[in-house]
């Protein structure tokens, strides 16, 4: 049981309204990439504030290191899952030294400062990105794919097993999708566990990652992206003609949609 | 900007120095002036010095001025930090005691007390229910409406303030002409002149306390000045820990205001004029922040003392000044909105 998440029979509505999420079973293992698909509005985000113990769920629906998630605190829940939100700007502007730091938010206690181990992890969080140049700028004035990498930085520097990342491509352009698909394989291969959500079906493929496709009856299927990822499932998910095909001069699968 | 370690600890030695001369300046000077050097060493007499100076000189200095020059000290302090913790747990660079109508509430709470002749520790208990009322109304308007926004804050910041400032119309209204009225009148455009070693007793210790607390906790706020999910995903209990910082920051404006009025604008600008010297970083903000309020606010009451034969309310000043220094902070920065 080295489950670093194991959901079993998660059934979740918020008041007075049908099941957003219904009799979901997963598990997240060290090491695994998972893509978490599904149209707007079927609840991905829901399932992700599940597993990071910000909505009340059931007793023994989701566990954390087979501690039961309702039993823990927000603190060591965090110190197991670092969040990694879409890019918003805020209202106050951090160096990107000071930014990543708050990672060790988790670590510490409510009066305590960071220490020089912490700024030691900080470092080598942006190290681990190679993105110590940034460190000095200020997070508002660098671009959204610097920032993106910011966040993740922030979410190592967390030191967690598990990493979510809330559609990290979305606000991307086509290079910074990449290059960010690209970071969360190397996090899997790091040994921490990557759940992101995505609306391209493609990054998928693009990953070889496990996939989760949540349907709209809030029912989820676990598999791989070789059985999920095709034509039948897809066209299922989403309105339009999907196809999947082998293109061989890319050497893998593909999926795209016919002329407009 | 001052980005390394070290700059910043000569910028806050320097103005320690300054604040320190500021003191001494503002000792010195006055109706009945006593020579600089004389009064650094009445002050430093404790450690046993020849007396040099008249026993007149003394009282000036010991009792009648250096109340007043610590109550400067803690205040400014007091409404700066209050300011830079409320901006950061509120996520929102525009808002201040005054904004959010603390400091009106506790002015409401002082008079209710003023009205009912109430004692001074009561009157600051009041001030504080005061300020506490109107800072949870203040948060209450924008999750009814469900908006979420630096201005719907502001808003219904401005909101409370005007319902208040009505309570306070009418609490005047009632209140005895003679007696009651010019003591509240007083109260609403602030002043250090009652203040006295007795009212520092209370006073100065929660002040303190409240710094302290606000003070370890500055590294904390930075990460609950960023939106509510990334602040719980780092592992932030909201509730709990905004809860705390709001409750030292109302204290700190309560005291503030029980002691000396409504004295405006500080909170909002101080952390606003840290901020473009050190960047938005609170564990350099609160301290820095304290500082150039506290010598901001000595300067002002030497102001008060000087300026004309008779005192002038130091809400007038901190006014004059304060608007001005906000209008250009904001063109400065251009940032916020």
């Amino acid at each position: 049981m080295g489950d670093v998440v194991s959901i079993k029979d998660l059934t979740f509505a918020y008041c007075n309204q049908k099941n957003t999420l219904c009799e979901i079973n997963a598990q997240i293992h060290k090491g695994d990439l998972i893509t978490l698909l599904g149209p707007n509005g079927v609840g991905k985000s829901t399932l992700l504030n599940c597993i990071t113990g910000l909505l009340p769920v059931q007793k023994d629906t989701i566990k954390l290191n087979n501690h039961d998630i309702i039993l823990l605190k927000i603190k060591h829940i965090a110190q197991t899952i670092a969040y990694v939100p879409q890019i918003i700007q805020n209202n106050f502007d951090y160096t990107i030294w000071d930014y990543v730091t708050l990672g060790r938010t988790a670590h510490k206690n409510i009066f305590e400062q960071p220490c020089e181990m912490d700024y030691k992890i900080a470092g080598e969080a942006l190290d681990k990105l190679n993105i110590r140049h940034l460190q000095t700028k200020s997070f508002n004035e660098i671009s959204g794919g610097e920032q993106q990498q910011v966040c993740i930085a922030r979410a190592i520097a967390q030191q967690p097993k598990l990493i979510l990342l809330d559609e990290p491509t979305s606000a991307l352009d086509f290079d910074n999708q990449i290059k960010v698909l690209n970071l969360t394989k190397k996090l899997s291969e790091l040994g921490y566990a990557v759940l992101m959500t995505t609306h391209n079906p493609d990054h998928s493929l693009l990953l070889n990652s496990t996939v989760w496709i949540l349907g709209r009856d809030g029912r989820m299927t676990v598999g791989s992206s070789d059985e999920l990822i095709t034509e039948k499932t897809l066209r299922g998910l989403y309105a339009s003609e999907i196809y999947v095909s082998e293109i061989l001069s890319a050497n893998r699968k593909i999926c795209f949609v016919n002329k407009l | 900007m001052i980005k390394s370690a070290k700059g910043y600890a000569i910028l806050i030695a320097s103005l320690l120095i300054s604040l320190f001369f500021i003191i001494a300046i503002s000792l010195s000077v006055g109706i009945y002036g006593v020579p600089f050097w004389q009064t650094v060493k009445i002050i430093f007499s404790f450690f046993g010095s020849e007396q040099t100076w008249t026993n007149t000189m003394e009282i000036v200095i010991m009792n009648v001025r250096l109340p007043r020059v610590i109550a400067a000290v803690l205040i400014g302090c007091a409404l700066a930090i209050a300011g830079a913790s409320y901006q950061g747990v509120f996520q929102n660079p525009l808002v201040s005691p005054d904004v959010l109508g603390v400091s009106a509430g506790a002015t409401v709470g002082a008079a209710t007390a003023i009205l009912f002749g109430f004692s001074h520790y009561l009157n600051m208990v009041f001030a504080f229910l005061g300020g506490l009322l109107a800072v949870g109304l203040c948060m209450l308007l924008p999750a009814l409406t469900g908006k979420k926004s630096i201005l719907a804050l502001v808003l219904s910041g401005i909101i409370v303030g005007g319902f208040l400032s009505s309570i306070l119309g009418l609490i005047k209204y009632l209140a005895d002409p003679y007696s009651q009225l010019p003591a509240i009148v007083f109260w609403q455009m602030g002043s250090l002149s009652k203040v006295t070693y007795s009212s520092l007793v209370v006073a100065a210790p929660l002040i303190i306390i409240c710094c302290v607390f606000l003070f370890l906790m500055r590294w904390r706020i930075n990460a609950l000045s960023l939106n509510d999910r990334e602040a719980q995903s780092l592992g932030i209990h909201l509730f709990k820990e905004r809860s705390l910082v709001i409750v030292f920051s109302t204290i700190l404006t309560a005291v503030s205001v029980s002691i000396s009025g409504t004295i405006g604008w500080l909170g909002l600008t101080m952390p606003h004029f840290a901020r473009l010297i050190v960047g938005d970083n609170n564990v350099k903000v609160l301290p820095l922040a304290g500082i150039i309020s506290a010598i901001f606010l000595i300067a002002v009451d030497l102001l008060a003392r000087n300026l004309t034969g008779a005192e002038i309310p130091l809400g007038i000043i901190t006014g004059f000044l304060g608007a001005p220094l906000f209008a250009f902070l904001l063109i400065r920065q251009r940032k916020i909105g």
